[in-house]
């Protein structure tokens, strides 16, 4: 997938609800958070602000919390997602009463996406959405 | 746009509306994913995972007949240069 420079192709056969298309497009710089590093141990009694690089300002922002059950600490079968719709604003702040509601102790992915859309306007005169989603996780470790 | 505890923000259904032009007869999800990749639906319809290349990379694809009815996506490509 092409993200920053070159453009995606799609072929659709033709089918009952239109004539076959060929067409292409480009999507914006790929998302990426900048200052924070894999491993990195945040307090959670602290606020996590989340910086990031990338995307269109026009794009909307997709800010997750969850915890990482893969190289998760606890015992505990808890599930905690915190997630977000935002502007592209370019940073997003979480609070500590936010970071509270995960066990101190446990990696937590942050996750990132921006969500692009563009359209095709098929033979019947209907368009098709296509939505270019660009992520970035970055797994830290909470403590108290 | 809500804003509860001092956060604006979107209610997935906000964002659905946003990208729904009203003339929608299906949505094609490109993604790229630092490191993981998952999935995220913004109709109903008949998804399916389209091959392409490389391996941190997936695109989905779910397209509406004319009554508005899940169509088939089997032949639908993307990237799929030779």
């Amino acid at each position: 997938m092409n993200f920053g420079s070159g453009y995606n192709y799609i072929a659709i056969d033709s089918n009952t609800a239109f004539n076959n298309i060929n067409d292409s497009l480009a999507f914006s710089e790929p998302i990426r958070m900048i200052g924070i590093t894999r491993d990195d141990v945040i307090s959670n009694t602290d606020s996590l602000v989340i910086n990031w690089t990338g995307a269109s300002a026009a794009n909307i922002v997709k800010v997750e919390l969850s915890i990482n059950n893969s190289i998760k600490d606890s015992e505990k079968d808890d599930v905690t997602d915190l997630v977000l719709y935002i502007n592209n604003a370019g940073s997003f702040k979480f609070l500590p009463t936010d970071l509270l509601l995960f066990e101190a102790g446990v990696y937590v992915d942050i996750v990132v996406s921006a969500i692009e859309v563009q359209y095709l306007t098929v033979s019947s005169g209907k368009s098709i959405a296509v939505l270019g989603i660009s992520s970035h996780r970055i797994t830290i470790k909470l403590s108290n | 746009m809500p804003s509860v505890d001092g956060y604006n923000f979107y209610t997935i259904d906000e964002v659905k509306q946003m990208y729904d032009n009203g003339n929608l007869t299906g949505v094609i999800e490109m993604e790229t994913m630092y490191e993981f990749s998952y999935t995220q639906n913004f109709i109903n319809g008949q998804y399916v995972a389209i091959p392409i290349d490389g391996t941190t990379n997936s695109a989905y694809a779910g397209l509406l007949d004319n009554n508005s009815d899940p169509l088939s996506v089997t032949d639908i490509k993307v990237n799929n240069v030779i």
